[in-house]
């Protein structure tokens, strides 16, 4: 590895991990960078099927280290993206405003890691993702 | 919340609450107002920053549910100038409901109350306030995850504020879905405000550190703002003064009651209706009067114009001496009044236009006239004061019998009353045996002296009230007296 590119890894490790958000409510991702970004983490929005497909793309190289996926607002076809992040080895967390037995089975047959409920308690979701990620950002 | 003397205190800007208050709130201590919707809170509020502002105090208003403008055309509708006063209003803004989006991946608990508090600190921090309003804090509640978080948030808050040296009032809006009572601890005072049907009261219920006065005191909105009529201490004021007898200026009357009523006293006069007790009370308001001493006369029932013919009809000089302003007729309009505020009214006359004798006319017009409460331990506290103060008073109670037996008198006032003059109709024979209604008059109680045990005939003439000769017999019916 080149001097260049270490000096590049450094800064991404530094800068912390890298977080993609899904989510069609532009309100939402506001507040998801702004609490994400304060708790140290990075973060990418992708507030549509186009930009969650450019993610995923560019993610195929590495990159992303893990996925929040707020379903609401989508229709089916957001399952295929999660087969998708799940094939390129993204880990994903789903986020709905209710449990159901269908989602539950769709979760599990999609890969995602669990399913969260809004609204969500920004300590817990920071500590979870720190867990997934086992990343210590004090 | 910090330990400031409770001998320093400071206005609420409204006089009557700083009665209740004992001089006014202590300083650097946070008082929760609570109340319905329309109770007054927000105008006690801006009272309390108007009085620090007139006082060079720095004031600040933080408003979370109306805007800085509602809350200014409010303050100027009220007659309340709300010029250097600070306003910080965190409520959501009319863009917050033209928004498409709203969010819901977090709790407005957790969106909210950080720039929320953030705000807070920096002006606090900024403008150093010594006085500080809140309003509602109950709008904190829904910042909260939990009870037990809100009630945390609220402390810490409150103490934060004391610690800056401020002031400070919290109000809410307590209902049975989001009851108030952990705010009820957090505070060193809780001032109560309710509005029920047409009647408003104010009642302290805590005030650490301090007594106050308790019950419910007579609350009113004015174009001037919020006026509070605090309840009548008697034992509050007391003034030297001897024991004077005050001449009725009828001398054949003065020698049924040893020369006069003392002063200081409360003399009732009772009796049918039209029998002569409104003359015998102008006769003895006019005789203080003509002494130089302000005599004040509540009429409940009569208007002015019917009280003045009747006073020129028997030469008692009323008009004369109320142009001279030694006798004032004050009309009292029904269901205008609280006890509250008649007491006040009182207090006004004897303590700055210094009135000497004051006359209820009458007891009943009283009952009727004044709303609210139990008139007769009102009444007791009323003539309690007058007599600490060395003013004397006259009660009109009107009996409902025309002849014969009664009570001595109907408005129970028997027991504070130290002189008691029963007036009654009697029925007689003239010389030709035809039956005819006279009046007598029977002094059945005078506490400081001895007094005539006759019963009296006597007349109501052009030249004033007549005493005549004792009555030897009544006629023998089923309405006799019973001596």
């Amino acid at each position: 590895m080149g001097i260049k590119a270490e000096v590049e890894e450094a800064e991404v490790k530094e800068a912390g991990p890298l977080i993609l958000l899904v989510d069609r409510n532009l309100r939402n991702l506001q507040l998801l960078e702004r609490f994400l970004g304060n708790a140290g983490f990075l973060t990418r929005p992708a507030p549509d099927l186009t930009a969650l497909d450019a993610a995923i793309a560019e993610a195929a190289d590495g990159g992303i280290n893990l996925a929040l996926v707020d379903l609401s607002g989508f229709d089916s076809l957001i399952w295929e993206r999660c087969r998708l992040l799940r094939d390129i080895g993204v880990p994903f967390l789903l986020l709905s405003p209710r449990q159901t037995d269908t989602l539950q089975r769709q979760s599990i047959d999609h890969g995602a890691m669990r399913v969260m409920i809004k609204p969500l308690v920004s300590g817990d979701l920071i500590n979870i993702l720190k867990l997934l990620l086992k990343t210590d950002l004090n | 919340m910090t330990s400031k003397s409770p001998d320093l205190r400071l206005s609420s800007g409204v006089e009557g609450l700083d009665q209740i208050l004992g001089g006014g709130f202590i300083p650097e201590r946070a008082y929760l107002v609570k109340g319905g919707p329309g109770s007054g809170k927000t105008t006690l509020c801006l009272q309390f920053l108007r009085a620090g502002a007139d006082n060079g105090e720095k004031s600040m208003f933080i408003s979370l549910s109306e805007t800085e403008d509602q809350l200014r055309d409010n303050a100027a509708a009220m007659g309340i100038n709300v010029s250097g006063i600070e306003f910080l209003h965190l409520g959501p803004a009319s863009t917050f409901f033209t928004e498409v989006e709203t969010y819901d991946i977090f709790s407005p608990a957790e969106v909210e109350r950080g720039p929320i508090t953030g705000q807070i600190v920096s002006a606090v921090e900024r403008l150093q306030p010594r006085r500080v309003v809140i309003d509602t804090i109950t709008q904190m509640r829904y910042l909260a995850s939990d009870p037990a978080q809100y009630r945390r948030q609220v402390l810490s808050f409150l103490r934060f504020l004391s610690e800056s040296a401020s002031t400070v009032l919290y109000t809410s809006e307590a209902s049975s879905e989001a009851p108030d009572e952990d705010l009820q601890y957090l505070g060193d005072g809780i001032i109560e405000l309710k509005a029920l049907n047409d009647r408003r009261t104010l009642c302290v219920t805590k005030l650490r550190g301090s007594d106050f006065r308790p019950g419910k005191h007579t609350l009113k909105m004015t174009g001037r703002g919020m006026e509070v009529y605090a309840r009548l201490v008697p034992d509050e004021h007391r003034r030297n003064f001897s024991l004077d007898r005050l001449s009725s200026g009828v001398d054949s009357l003065d020698a049924m009651i040893a020369g006069g009523i003392e002063r200081g006293t409360v003399t009732t006069i009772s009796g049918p209706s039209g029998v002569g007790k409104s003359t015998m009370v102008y006769q003895f308001a006019t005789a203080s009067a003509e002494r130089g001493e302000l005599a004040v006369v509540y009429s409940f029932d009569e208007e002015l114009s019917l009280i003045l013919a009747r006073c020129e009809g028997t030469s008692i000089p009323v008009r004369r001496l109320m142009e001279q302003d030694l006798l004032r007729i004050e009309k009292v309009e029904p269901l205008i009044l609280t006890p509250d505020e008649f007491a006040m009214n009182v207090r006004r006359q004897v303590e700055e236009s210094g009135a000497r004798m004051v006359v209820l006319d009458s007891i009943s017009g009283y009952r009727i006239s004044i709303r609210g409460g139990d008139y007769i331990i009102r009444i007791h506290a009323l003539t309690k004061y007058l007599s600490n103060m060395g003013v004397t008073v006259i009660i009109v109670d009107e009996t409902n019998r025309l002849t014969g037996a009664s009570y001595a008198t109907e408005g129970r006032l028997s027991y504070l009353s130290d002189t008691i003059m029963l007036l009654r109709y009697i029925e007689e024979r003239n010389g030709e045996g035809h039956l005819e209604m006279g009046r007598a008059l029977w002094i059945i109680k005078k506490r400081l002296s001895e007094m005539d045990r006759l019963i009296r005939k006597f007349s109501v003439t052009r030249s004033g009230l007549e005493i005549g000769p004792p009555v030897t017999r009544f006629l023998r019916s089923r309405h006799e007296m019973i001596p």
